[in-house]
């Protein structure tokens, strides 16, 4: 199995640390602004009905909603 | 002890004062609160889209948008960026900041707290909404941090009034420091902070279900279809009471002035007209009640969430769905919290579709209609007319959404679109916001009913009694009828057209004008309410081809004016107006003529 993966794979309430952030920099940028950083936990609540967008992405005790494009800039390992 | 105590107090004489912090940090009930409520802010409820300002002893204190970091993101943040850099026109560089931050997200919202420390500017710290986070297990130091910083720190719970008095006192008395300029990092500074730190949250069971993907759109459908039910369900009484008023003063000045003209003027051009929009005032409170409650609870973020993945697939970022939610109290609130979208384009696509949103002005007209002319039976458990008037409202969110596809096909293509929003959590509304709120729209409405619906009522008055016996002889026939072979193909007669005119101001002027036009026409039986005038006076097919037209038509200046203002351009301005009369022609005739087929 692969030790990596976007969070947006990731599995419904299985926390994950953040390993890296792939994708542009203005991106990165404001998930940063937002407390996603390296090292940290985060875990997916929910997701929605249609294509599995947005996601409700926990993050410490703040719930932020990434579209899956923004969670597929996350890459996450299983805690 | 922690500087503060040392630091020299900053001149008293009129500070500047301003509350800066990230959204979601329960800033405007600490300003409500530090203000007693006695803010100034244009006439709009909801986010916070502008600056409010108030007074706190000798201080001036203002609460701006909220930001997550320097970085401009939308114009909303650049206005907060401008005040604190200095390079607002409308507001000096205040004079000290107040940085609010969540008491129970320090962690995440340290790094904002240091950038804006290092502004230079004195400032003082609060973490805010201390009360939830202790309750959840938190234990803070605000001496160990105050020491790192340099700055003041304080613990405070918005709501409540005990925890607010330190920090009030400290700002009346300019307690407020630069911070160190060699700040430890925002790792360190949050570990002296937080002493003890509740083991990780599991989510909020409500989000469980309320975010589920299909359990939360049904509830979401369930709760908004309520909102419309409730809307007829709960306003009858009040209406009632105000029907029964101004009939009982319509006989009251028919007793004391004798009559001829006077008499007249007063019952059935004052009364008739201001008195029939008055009577929509419970319903609007009821809608405007709900949509606080919404954004105040935290539910307004979920509704955009479980919106999102539709709004984008029409075109449109989803933060515009908050917007557009505010929409529909009202469109100028809504256009401007569309500033908190980033892309331009994006911007402009959600200010032209905004006033598509059923917005509470539109509610009069509807209501009135829909008593009329939809039998007040139920359909199932479920009120008829509440269903047509969820119908209405549904038939606006359609064509926003397709409206908004179109635009950005062929319009206003392009720009990337992010979502990335915090679902903040979920809080019980503060009984004192949300009164505040309703207070704010009330005296917006009355006040509109008091000046100019009290002038088109007094002018439409005139020129419809004068000269001649009938409608079509008067100063207001005369000059509907200029128009009337416009509108004749779409089914409306020249009281309408008449209504319409002044109705081009303000939707709900068109439901005191027809007040107006039928009060004078029919001065010796006007007992019977507006709707009832309406049934006998009025085909169903013109009555359907009339509500189509307001789903559509941009009859309301103010929104125009709006419009122009957040657009910058007079070309997308007019734009939004020829697109929205054309819907509105277009509409009206194909349910008129389609009605007239199936023999309405």
């Amino acid at each position: 199995m692969q030790a990596f993966f976007p969070l947006s794979q990731s599995k419904l309430r299985a926390p994950a640390r953040i390993v890296s952030f792939r994708g542009d920099e203005a991106l990165t940028a404001q998930l940063q602004e937002q407390g996603f950083a390296t090292g940290e936990t985060v875990e997916v609540q929910s997701r929605g009905l249609f294509g599995g967008s947005p996601l409700a992405v926990r993050l410490g005790r703040t719930v932020i909603a990434l579209r899956k494009s923004e969670a597929d800039a996350l890459m996450v390992e299983p805690v | 002890m922690s500087p503060l105590d040392t630091a020299p107090p900053v001149e008293a004489d009129e500070k500047t004062v301003a509350l800066v912090g990230p959204p979601n940090v329960g800033k405007s009930t600490l300003f409500n609160g530090l203000t007693g409520g006695r803010a100034k802010i244009g006439n709009y409820p909801g986010v916070t889209v502008e600056f409010a300002e108030g007074q706190l002893g000798e201080a001036r204190i203002i609460d701006l948008p909220g930001i997550a970091s320097l970085t401009p993101r939308g114009a909303d943040s650049r206005v907060t960026l401008d005040v604190i850099g200095g390079r607002s026109e409308a507001l000096p560089r205040p004079d000290m900041l107040v940085i609010v931050l969540d008491a129970g997200q320090l962690r995440r919202q340290m790094p904002f707290a240091r950038e804006v420390l290092a502004l230079g500017i004195p400032s003082i710290v609060a973490l805010n909404m201390s009360d939830l986070a202790m309750r959840d297990g938190f234990v803070f130091d605000t001496g160990a941090l105050s020491t790192a910083l340099g700055v003041p720190v304080f613990a405070t719970t918005a709501p409540r009034k005990a925890g607010r008095t330190a920090i009030g006192e400290a700002i009346e008395l300019g307690r407020a420091a630069i911070s160190k300029s060699d700040l430890a990092p925002a790792k360190e500074l949050t570990e002296l902070a937080v002493t003890a730190e509740p083991a990780e949250t599991k989510a909020g069971a409500a989000d469980r279900i309320l975010l589920h993907p299909v359990a939360g759109l049904a509830i979401l459908t369930a709760v908004l279809f309520l909102v419309f039910q409730s809307v007829f369900a709960f306003a009858a009484w009040p209406m009632e009471q105000i029907e029964a008023g101004a009939a009982a003063l319509a006989g009251l000045v028919e007793a004391a002035v004798p009559e001829g003209w006077l008499q007249s003027l007063l019952v059935d051009g004052i009364i008739a007209g201001v008195g029939s929009v008055v009577i929509f005032l419970p319903q609007i409170l009821i809608l405007f009640f709900f949509l606080l409650v919404l954004e105040m609870s935290g539910y307004m973020a979920r509704a955009a969430f479980l919106t999102d993945e539709l709004m984008r697939r029409a075109g449109l970022s989803g933060r515009a769905v908050i917007p557009l939610l505010s929409s529909f109290a009202c469109a100028i609130p809504g256009m401007m919290a569309a500033r908190t979208m980033e892309g331009e384009r994006d911007r402009l696509v959600t200010i032209l579709v905004a006033p598509l949103m059923t917005c509470s002005a539109r509610l009069p007209v509807y209501a009135v209609l829909i008593a009329a002319f939809v039998p007040a039976t139920k359909t199932g458990p479920l009120s008829t007319q509440g269903l047509v008037l969820f119908g209405l409202y549904l038939a606006a969110v359609v064509s926003g959404l397709v409206v908004a596809l179109a635009l950005k096909k062929f319009v206003a293509p392009g720009a990337r679109q992010t979502l990335i929003m915090e679902l903040p959590s979920y809080k019980w509304p503060q009984p004192q916001d949300l009164a505040l709120g309703l207070w704010r729209r009330s005296v917006v409405f009355l006040r509109r009913a008091g000046t100019i619906i009290f002038t088109v009522s007094v002018v439409l008055w005139f020129l419809i009694s004068y000269p001649g016996d009938t409608l079509r002889e008067s100063f207001a026939g005369r000059l509907g009828g200029l128009i009337e072979p416009l509108f004749k193909p779409i089914g409306f007669t020249l009281e309408m057209v008449i209504a319409l005119v002044p109705g081009l101001a303000a939707r709900e002027v068109a439901v005191g004008a027809l007040g107006t036009v039928y009060a004078v026409q029919n001065a010796e039986e006007n007992e019977a309410g507006l709707a009832a005038v309406l049934q006998n006076e009025w085909s169903l097919a013109a009555a359907l081809a009339f509500l189509a037209w307001y789903v559509f038509a941009p009859q309301c200046i103010s929104t125009i004016a709006v419009a122009r203002r957040e657009t910058n351009s007079w070309k997308w301005t007019w734009f939004m107006v020829g697109y929205l009369f054309a819907l509105a022609y277009l509409a009206a005739g194909i349910t008129y003529w389609t009605a007239r087929v199936f023999g309405a």
